[in-house]
C-alpha cells in the first residue's frame, strides 16, 4: 500500500506515489537553487515544469493513473540531473571552479574491466602506472586484490554517456552539487538498507554474472601475461646464449691447454672456419629463440622472420653442423700421436 | 585539455545558432525544437534547452505565444523576432567563415 499525492504541474493534475513525489520535489528545488542567479529563472522553471507535465501525460494511461517513482526517475533522466545542468550553467557563466571527478569504469581504456583506466582518470595518472601498481599488489596479495577488483567492477558504473566521461575526467563543482552528492549517496545507502528480497536476489545474480564475466575476460589477460613472461625469459636466455657462445668459443680459442680447443686446428683458415661453424651451430637456434621472444614481448607477429630467411638460416645451420662434424673428424684423424697422447693424458688426469 | 569537455563547449557555443536556424522559417513549440536538436545529436539532456530559450527570449531574439493543446498542458510556441533574424544572418555569416577556415585547416593538417 502506498500513499498517493496529488500535484499540479502546468495546470494539470497528476497523482504521484509518495517516493516519486519526494524525488520530484527535491529535483525541482535543486533546479530552483541552480537557476537562482540566472535571469528569467521563473520562465525556465515554468518551461521545465510544463515539459515534465508533458512527459507525465505520456505515462498516464487512464485518468486515475498514479505515476510511479521509476517514471519520475526516467523523466529526471531525460531532463538531465542537476549536475548535468549545472555543468552547462557553469560553462555558460564561464566561471572557473575547482574540479572534482567521479569514479567510473573507463570503456575506452581497459584491459579487464576498465578499473585501472578509471582510477587513472580519477587521479589524473597514466593508466600504465596504475596497472603496474595493481600488478605489484596482485603479486603480494592475490586473493585480496582480485576480490577488491571484482567489488570495484560490480559497484562502479561504466562511463557510458559523454557526460559521464566529462565527469570522469573532472567536472565543475559548486557547494550545491557536493551537497547533493552527499545527500544522494545517503539516500541510495538508506534505500539499499531497506530489506527487499527481489533487490537482493537481483544484485546477487548481477554479482555472480559479473564475476563470471570477469573470469572470462581475465583468461586472455593471464595468457597475455604468461606469454610476456615467457618472452622475457626467452629473451634473456637467447641473448646471453648468443653472447656467451661467441665469447666462449673465442676464449677457448686462446687457451691452448684446454682439450679439443680450437687451437688444435691452428689459427689458419681451418681454425677460423671451425670457430664460425661452432658459433652458427649454437647461434642460429638461439637466434630463432630470440626472434620468438621479441614476438612474445611485443605481441606483434609481423616481426617474425619470413619463410625465406627462415629456410636460409635453417639450411646454413644444417650445413654448419655437417661441415663441423666433417672437419672435426678430419682434424682428429690428422692429429699426430704426440698431440693425441697429451690430450689423452689430460683427460685421464 | 580534455576532449569531452572541449566537445561539449563546441556544441554549446553553436547551440544558439541552431535554435535560431530551426525557428527561421516558422514558429515551433519547444518540444519540436528539442526533437530536431536531439535528432542531430546537439543535445544531451533536455533541460539544457530551456535556459537557452529563456536567454534568447530575454535578449529579444525570440518571442513566444501560448497555444492550447489537446493532450497535455498549453504549449509555448516560439518564433524568431526581427532582431533575431538580423542576429541570425550575422551569425550565419560568421559561422560560414569559421567553418570554412576550420575545414581548410583540418584538411591541410591531415
Amino acid at each position: 500500500m502506498n500513499k498517493t499525492i496529488n500535484i499540479n504541474l502546468a495546470q494539470i493534475n497528476f497523482s504521484l506515489d509518495e517516493k516519486g513525489y519526494l524525488k520530484l520535489k527535491s529535483y525541482l528545488k535543486e533546479l530552483d537553487n541552480l537557476f537562482d542567479s540566472t535571469s528569467g529563472k521563473e520562465d525556465i522553471i515554468e518551461d521545465i515544469e510544463s515539459r515534465i507535465a508533458e512527459l507525465f501525460s505520456q505515462f498516464k494511461k487512464f485518468d486515475d493513473y498514479v505515476i510511479s517513482e521509476k517514471e519520475v526517475e526516467s523523466v529526471i533522466q531525460t531532463m538531465g540531473s542537476v549536475e548535468d545542468l549545472s555543468d552547462d550553467e557553469i560553462l555558460n557563466k564561464n566561471s572557473s571552479s575547482k574540479s572534482s571527478r567521479k569514479f567510473f569504469r573507463d570503456p575506452d581504456d581497459y584491459w579487464i574491466g576498465g578499473i585501472a583506466g578509471g582510477i587513472s582518470k580519477y587521479y589524473n595518472l597514466n593508466s600504465a602506472w596504475v596497472r603496474i601498481i595493481l600488478l605489484i599488489l596482485l603479486i603480494f596479495g592475490v586473493p585480496f586484490t582480485i576480490l577488491i577488483y571484482v567489488l570495484f567492477w560490480v559497484f562502479t558504473p561504466e562511463a557510458k554517456t559523454t557526460l559521464d566521461k566529462i565527469k570522469m575526467k573532472g567536472e565543475s563543482v559548486n557547494i550545491n552539487s557536493i551537497k547533493n552528492k552527499i545527500k544522494e549517496g545517503y539516500e541510495e545507502f538508506s534505500s539499499s538498507v531497506e530489506y527487499d528480497e527481489n533487490k537482493i536476489i537481483n544484485s546477487i545474480s548481477v554479482f555472480f554474472k559479473s564475476i563470471i564475466k570477469a573470469f572470462i575476460k581475465i583468461i586472455p589477460f593471464i595468457l597475455k601475461a604468461v606469454a610476456y613472461f615467457v618472452g622475457i625469459l626467452l629473451f634473456i636466455i637467447s641473448l646471453f646464449g648468443i653472447i656467451g657462445s661467441i665469447f666462449g668459443f673465442l676464449l677457448t680459442a686462446f687457451f691452448t691447454d684446454i682439450p679439443f680447443s680450437l687451437t688444435m686446428f691452428g689459427v689458419g683458415l681451418e681454425g677460423i672456419l671451425i670457430f664460425c661453424f661452432c658459433v652458427f651451430t649454437l647461434g642460429i637456434p638461439l637466434f630463432f629463440l630470440f626472434n620468438l621472444s621479441l614476438i612474445l614481448i611485443s605481441r606483434n607477429p609481423k616481426i617474425m622472420l619470413n619463410t625465406f630467411s627462415t629456410f636460409i638460416l635453417l639450411g646454413f645451420w644444417v650445413f654448419s653442423i655437417i661441415l663441423l662434424i666433417f672437419m672435426i673428424t678430419l682434424g682428429v684423424l690428422d692429429m699426430d700421436l704426440m698431440n693425441y697422447n697429451s690430450v689423452f693424458k689430460l683427460l685421464i688426469k | 585539455m580534455n576532449i569531452d569537455n572541449t566537445k561539449a563547449q563546441m556544441r554549446k557555443g553553436i547551440l544558439e545558432l541552431c535554435i535560431l536556424l530551426i525557428l527561421k522559417k516558422d514558429s515551433k513549440y519547444s518540444f519540436e525544437i528539442l526533437k530536431t536538436l536531439k535528432d542531430h545529436h546537439m543535445l544531451i539532456v533536455e533541460g539544457t534547452l530551456y535556459p537557452l530559450l529563456t536567454r534568447l527570449k530575454n535578449s529579444e531574439l525570440l518571442e513566444y505565444r501560448w497555444e492550447e493543446s489537446k493532450n497535455g498542458p498549453p504549449r509555448k510556441y516560439y518564433n524568431i523576432t526581427k532582431k533575431g533574424k538580423e542576429f541570425l544572418s550575422e551569425l550565419s555569416i560568421s559561422w560560414n567563415e569559421l567553418s570554412n577556415s576550420v575545414n581548410e585547416l583540418v584538411k591541410k593538417e591531415i
